[in-house]
């Protein structure tokens, strides 16, 4: 059965002073997190770009940290397996006149290949590289065929 | 039998929008025969649910390939176990997965509440139904398993071999049996706010259904980890991708709500916090299978773009918009019974838990959703990697480990300096000690020997709880220690359940400390003969070896281990390339003891035989899968009947 409510009003002042503590407590409590976010937020932040984007946007983003989103153009691939080294050349998938050549350096996905969508972290050179240092590559057919 | 399955869905569409309707109804006319059909009608959903479901896994075992969802994702090669799997391998399957667990779900609760409840039971039906009446809608109209495709093809694309698995069968069943379990107690807290009981009520005969759904989340989430580290073969079980953050946010969220309900239980405060922490709990559960489902952010599990995202946006606003409302509707009468006395209380210690774990929730929340709040703001987007989500969460479950050793121990409402001299002196000294231990032990990093001290602080606090219970019943009651440890446990199943649930943390937060602080990697290109080390490991390349195997061509390194000297074995990363399938499929090779896994990756190789490495020691993960079983361990024992549930209980 259910318990009649207790609505019994709680006033006691000499708990204002822990009250206070408690609510200061909670204050730093939440300060906290939230300068432990915006920090590791400024830190890490980076822009998410198409490859047709980073073209309008290369003045503003050179040396900055971006991840950018494109596919990789047939015949581009150019890897050496002894070094680990890859240099392809990625296009936007809207607009395949864009394109931009990445050099990246470690272990290649399974997954890369002409034609497959991939997604690189780094950042464009002053020559126009996109020197990435991180690379995932995604073959969409293989998760949603057509 | 496909035609079965699309007239079953229709049926339980139906009968689910009338069995809320009528419950909702029901208490206008004073429940009687109206209730009762709504009753029934959630049965009958339940049965019709598994008809569908069964007439999908006959489609799937039958090979019908006339069905677009068997020609997607399944083949004639692939075995029993992950035919059956490819249920829940597309979108369409995975919603039926979820319609047919919650009608299931729903009918658990309609017959133990059959005679209880009776003020709550109607909305709680409606709530639960209305939830279901959307999943149904959805593959009813929109994203229906048992669409036909126009040309039969002789044989199906089958499922992704990154798929194939184990994980696949446990890793998304789990998560959802977590998802979905959570509308229970949901239900039930709208329930509460809509006939104004608020007491602990609904609180008190949701237990064990919040219990269910949270340990199957985390399960879930542990299940995903492992899956990753075996087949991924980056090195890593958790990478803060989009969808394992979907997972990892509502179980933080129910964490809380699973401790903040107790400050309800004992001490009538913190009602309102509760209400919200259950209803952000139920939205991101919904929001998890959003993501999930309808590839709105980009991940390595979005399965592709689909249309059901707004349907869930529309159905999410909706929850949220509902919930809130009538929230602030009985606002005036969730008014706390008892403050919150001092700062160095048990009541405060938890309300501090709660506000780290949602601390930690919403950084995750907001990491993983900024690409969309920058783009629709700035028009540009805005992205935080895995640094980001662990240099936020890092401290702040450093933080949450040194509340788990307090919480249990410290006294209620007042703390005495009495009580908090005897129950953490002991470990206090105890912690102490074992920092300095790490430190003499080359243990260093300040990092490290923090988060590994405040373990040893927390299991120090246990084991002393544990000691002192034992000795008293032992002197009082003349029992054998062991006897006496026994019943200890016997007599509060959730208290001495809720500290084996606390051990098993404990043990996946040192493995998880020791791997991302003590990973060791080498990446190497190695003829046939030659050496490399990483570690104290020496392992001899010794070449290439092909051969297919039934459904697959397999390129295996063959390579002698030692360490230190000592001969330890053969192993043999690889690469297989499924028949189908022209991606291959990185097979790692892991050599796993309680202190370290040896974790090879073979990542490419030229004709002459020269291959490539990454040879990776990571140091404790089997600790984190230990913990998951100590977790489990724990969360039966606190499920099991308790001897005051029967005594306080009704």
């Amino acid at each position: 059965m259910a318990v009649a409510e207790v609505t019994r009003p709680v006033g006691r002042g000499w708990l204002k002073a822990n009250k206070l503590k408690l609510l200061l407590g909670v204050g730093i409590v939440v300060l906290a997190i939230t300068a432990l976010g915006l920090n590791a937020f400024q830190g890490n932040m980076m822009y998410y770009l198409t490859v047709g984007e980073l073209k309008a946007r290369q003045a503003e983003v050179v040396g900055q940290g971006v991840r950018l989103a494109g596919k990789v153009q047939e015949g581009s691939i150019q890897r050496d397996n002894r070094i680990m080294t890859l240099r392809f050349l990625a296009y936007d998938e809207k607009d395949p006149t864009k394109t931009v050549l990445v050099a990246y350096r470690g272990v290649i996905p399974d997954t890369f290949k002409e034609g497959a969508d991939v997604v690189v972290e780094g950042r464009l050179d002053a020559n126009g590289v996109f020197q990435a240092s991180q690379l995932f590559a995604k073959c969409p057919s293989k998760y949603e065929p057509e | 039998m496909p035609e079965l399955g699309n007239a079953a869905l229709l049926v339980s569409l139906l009968v689910a929008a009338y069995a809320m309707v009528a419950a909702l109804l029901a208490v206008r006319k004073g429940y009687g025969e109206l209730l009762q059909s709504s009753r029934n009608s959630i049965y009958v959903v339940a049965a019709f649910t598994t008809i569908a479901s069964i007439a999908l896994l006959f489609a799937l075992i039958g090979r019908d390939f006339s069905l677009k969802y068997v020609a997607e994702y399944s083949s004639r090669d692939m075995t029993l176990f992950y035919t059956i799997s490819a249920f829940w391998g597309g979108n369409e399957g995975s919603l039926l997965l979820w319609a047919w667990t919650l009608a299931l779900f729903a009918t658990v609760v309609v017959w133990q509440n059959r005679e209880r409840h009776r003020d709550l039971m109607p909305y709680v039906m409606a709530v639960m139904m209305g939830t279901e009446t959307f999943f149904l809608f959805l593959l009813t109209f929109i994203a229906s398993p048992f669409t036909r495709l126009a040309v039969t093809p002789p044989d199906g694309n089958g499922l992704n071999p990154l798929l194939q698995n184990p994980g696949m069968f446990f890793h998304p069943t789990t998560l959802y049996l977590g998802y979905v379990g959570f509308t229970i107690p949901y239900a039930f807290a709208m329930a509460a706010l809509i006939t104004g009981n608020l007491g602990s009520e609904w609180i008190k005969s949701t237990r064990r259904w919040t219990l269910f759904a949270w340990f199957f989340l985390g399960l879930g989430n542990i299940f995903g980890a492992q899956w990753a580290y075996v087949e991924l073969g980056w090195g890593g079980y958790w990478g803060w991708d989009p969808v394992e953050s979907a997972s990892f946010m509502p179980w933080l969220t129910g964490t809380a709500y699973l401790h903040s309900v107790m400050i309800q239980q004992r001490r009538s405060a913190l009602k309102v916090w509760n209400m919200v922490l259950i209803i952000v709990t139920f939205a991101l559960s919904i929001f998890g299978t959003m993501l999930t489902r309808s590839g709105i952010l980009s991940s390595v599990h979005t399965f592709g773009q689909s249309n059901i995202g707004p349907m869930f946006v529309g159905f999410l606003g909706l929850i949220v918009i509902f919930s809130v409302a009538l929230l602030v509707e009985r606002l005036d009468r969730l008014q706390s019974e008892n403050e919150l006395d001092s700062l160095v209380s048990r009541e405060s210690s938890f309300l501090f838990n709660n506000l780290l774990l949602v601390g930690a929730a919403f950084a995750t929340f907001w990491g993983t959703v900024f690409p969309l709040v920058s783009e629709a703001v700035r028009g540009v987007k805005i992205t935080v990697g895995p640094p980001f989500f662990n240099q936020v969460n890092a401290p702040i479950f450093l933080a949450i480990i040194v509340l788990m050793g307090i919480c249990p121990l410290i006294g209620w409402r007042r703390a005495s300096t009495e009580n908090l001299i005897r129950n953490f002196l002991y470990p206090f000294i105890a912690t102490m000690v074992f920092a300095l231990v790490l430190f003499m032990g080359s243990i260093r990093e300040s990092y490290a020997v923090v988060a590994f001290s405040l373990c040893a602080f927390v299991v120090a606090t246990i084991l002393l709880e544990f000691y002192r219970g034992t000795r008293a019943r032992h002197r009082t009651l003349s029992e054998g220690y062991l006897a006496a440890l026994f019943n200890l446990i016997w007599q509060n199943k959730p208290r001495y359940g809720g500290y084996f649930v606390h051990l098993g943390i404990i043990l996946i937060a040192v493995g998880v400390a020791a791997s991302s602080l003590y990973k060791m990697e080498n990446q190497v290109t190695l003829r046939p003969g030659e050496s490399a080390t990483v570690k104290d490991y020496n392992l001899t390349y010794k070449g290439l070896n092909q051969y297919p195997t039934a459904s697959k061509q397999v390129v295996a390194a063959n390579l002698e281990v030692s360490q230190n000297g000592k001969y330890l074995g053969n192993m043999a990363p690889a690469k297989e390339f499924h028949r189908g399938h022209e991606q291959p499929n990185t097979e790692v090779d892991v050599r796993t003891t309680l202190i370290e896994d040896l974790y090879l990756i073979l990542t490419g190789w030229e004709d002459d035989g020269t291959a490539n490495f990454r040879l990776i020691v990571n140091p404790m993960v089997i600790w984190i899968w230990i913990g998951g079983v100590v977790l489990l361990f724990g969360t039966v024992i606190a499920f099991l009947p308790d001897r005051r549930e029967r005594v306080g209980g009704g």
